[in-house]
């Protein structure tokens, strides 16, 4: 580097000396010339990036209007209108009279002659049916059975270790991965209601497909429901209900009812007695009062319930739900007629096998009052 | 119920009078069962007749004139065609035979621990085996479609009955299976003390087989159930959802109750 620059100076007092004046004059003309050029140039240049940050032409505000909730609907995966139509005609369906394939109760077996019985799509429990009723305001239910493995193989548990792994679900923010080491049904059921009465414990292994007789032993297992819920209205309300052995609810994260079994209920979490709590009575035992809390008008919120059984024998997941702004008639005992939870309509045949065990007034069963998000 | 209609040799009757007797016969005789198209057949020779289908008898296809009279083509003679329609449209002729056996359901001996409850229910299942038989000798290619019912009777209220379980099988009739045709199903029936101490539950009271064609027509009924004697009966049966409770009659009934139990003298 250092020896090139005496060379270029060299070249350029080389260049200078001897050459005619009109060549100069030439040169210096030719100079200007392209200096005009490049000037034009450069500006023409600068015009043109100047026409690139020109800001865009205003968007027309309809438009923008019509993208924002195709954006949201993405985000939250919202089923569109035409699915608003679906969930709208699942109200109408208690008057649709589909023909039964079998009941979950029943055992099917194969055919003889190689082919087999159609399969079992319409049979709905008071747990829920193997398909979405109501698309977007069903609870999706998962059975896990802490008495076996993952594998099926008979796990070591008894009622503190199925207390104390209730209680590790409820403080791990509900998270299922507690559960994980434990048998987990392949069926899933989806519901609008958790209001199971008083049955025996037995039947729920077999909703969720598992064949009921001496190879399953139906205890130490527990539902897990979540779904979403809204109220259009918005209002404050509260939970009451009784569940034989596990009934949890929590809305929004926060916990708002424990109507769980007895001083069970304080081993699955820490859980302060409400106003009217066991002050009443649902199917065979006391029923539970939780805390209330607001739902903001439409606005969708998710709502989780573990329900659950330890010893075998009766179960039950009476879930209702009390509006602060409405009075209720009340039952012989004195106990408010409260709507039972729901983010649909009750379908007839689902309707008709909780009656079956509900006592009269224990409930309303046809109350308006519903949580859909759709 | 026979896939036919009435057969008139009398010529007393007027031909048109004697066709709309015939066809209002076969309507209030077999209910829902259609009567078959009205169709050319034709034979190997080549010789056309429009008719509709009667019957398969003895290797022969009768088919009904539109004035009423019989044609008969042995099925050898059919052209092919034909006897392709009468594979895949015209369903067999078949029979049913049920079979049911009952047994105490088998139990985990742990459903209920003992310091908590005893068993005090009783879970009876009921097996019904079901052989559809064809009677007819022409090959069927179509399936035909078998419903069973289960019914029960509450305890409580016997007057009540009430569906315990249905379900449904499709049915082929092949050379393979020699033109049977079995399948079983069963239901519980369960007999236990609710909490309240009433006795409830439904006792097992019989069972209704329907076997339709492809169209949801009935083709034959079973059933071991004295009242279910009409149509209209059956019809209103299958219609009703699993757990629904009815009366002899077929009509809706409301659901049974638990009596009112105060639980504040357990605690």
């Amino acid at each position: 580097m250092p020896k090139l620059k005496p060379k270029s100076e060299k070249k350029i007092k080389k260049t200078g000396k001897g050459t005619p004046s009109a060549l100069l004059i030439s040169i210096a003309v030719h100079a200007v010339i392209l200096l005009l050029a490049g000037g034009l140039v450069v500006f023409s240049a600068i015009k043109k990036k100047e026409k690139k940050f020109v800001p865009p032409p205003p968007v027309d505000r309809p438009k923008m209007d019509l993208k924002k909730p195709r954006v949201k609907v993405k985000k939250e995966s919202r089923p569109r209108a035409t699915t608003r139509i679906a969930s709208k005609s699942v109200a109408s369906m208690p008057d649709i009279q589909l023909p039964d394939i079998s009941s979950a109760g029943s055992g099917l077996s194969g055919g003889v002659s190689g082919y087999e019985l159609v399969p079992d799509v319409s049979a709905m429990s008071v747990f829920g049916g193997s398909s979405s009723v109501a698309v977007g305001n069903d609870f999706e239910g998962t059975f896990y059975s802490l008495r076996y493995d993952r594998r099926g193989q008979k796990a070591n548990m008894d009622d503190p270790e199925f207390r104390r792994t209730i209680r590790r679900f409820v403080e791990m923010n509900w998270n299922p991965f507690v559960f994980a080491p434990y048998y987990r049904s392949p069926q899933k059921l989806y519901t609008t209601q958790i209001f199971i009465p008083t049955i025996s414990s037995e039947f729920a292994p077999s909703y969720f497909g598992i064949p009921s007789g001496p190879d399953f032993d139906p205890v130490f297992w527990c539902v897990h429901y979540k779904g979403k819920i809204m109220r259009k209205e918005g209002g404050r309300f509260r939970f009451w209900g009784f569940g034989d052995d596990v009934l949890l609810v929590r809305v929004n994260g926060e916990l708002v009812l424990n109507a769980s079994w007895g001083n069970d209920r304080h081993e699955f979490s820490d859980w302060e007695r409400q106003d009217e709590d066991y002050k009443y009575f649902m199917g065979h035992a006391q029923a539970a009062a939780g805390q209330w809390f607001e739902l903001e008008p439409g606005v969708p919120v998710e709502m989780e319930v573990l329900v659950g059984e330890i010893p075998g024998g009766f179960f039950c997941a009476y879930l209702v739900i009390e509006d602060e702004s409405v009075d209720y008639a009340e039952n012989r005992q004195g106990m408010p007629i409260l709507p039972v939870f729901k983010t649909a309509e009750i379908p007839d045949r689902v309707k008709d096998k909780i009656k079956y065990t509900l006592i009269d007034g224990e409930a309303d069963l046809d109350s308006e009052l519903m949580f859909n998000v759709y | 119920m026979k896939f036919k209609t009435f057969h008139f040799s009398s010529g007393l009757i007027f031909r048109p009078l004697r066709y709309f007797i015939t066809l209002m016969a076969a309507t209030l005789l077999y209910g829902s069962i259609a009567v078959a198209e009205m169709r050319v057949w034709e034979d190997t020779s080549g010789k056309q007749v429009k008719a509709r289908f009667d019957r398969e008898l003895f290797g022969s296809v009768e088919l009904r004139r539109p004035d009423g009279s019989l044609y008969s083509i042995p099925l050898e003679n059919l052209s092919p065609q034909d006897l392709r329609y009468l594979r895949t449209r015209i369903p067999p002729e078949i029979e049913i035979e049920v079979r049911t056996l009952k047994r105490e359901k088998e139990r985990n001996k742990n459903a209920t621990r003992s310091e908590f409850e005893q068993f005090s229910d009783e879970i009876e299942v009921v097996t019904a085996n079901v052989l559809i038989r064809q009677k007819s000798s022409a090959d069927f290619e179509g399936a035909l479609r078998a419903e069973i019912y289960f019914i029960g009777r509450e305890v409580a209220t016997p007057e009540i009955y009430r569906l315990s379980a249905k379900s449904t099988a499709q049915v082929r009739l092949t050379e393979e299976n020699q033109r049977k045709f079995a399948f079983g199903s069963s239901a519980d029936f369960r007999i236990y003390e609710e909490y309240n101490k009433d006795t409830r539950g439904a006792d097992y009271v019989g069972y209704l087989v329907v076997v339709l064609d492809a169209m949801g027509k009935k083709l034959k009924t079973r059933t071991n159930v004295s009242w279910l004697d009409e149509d209209e009966k059956i019809d209103a049966l299958r219609k009703f959802y699993v757990d629904a409770f009815f009366d002899a009659n077929c009509r809706k009934r409301s659901v049974p109750r638990p009596s009112y139990y105060d639980a504040r003298n357990e605690f």
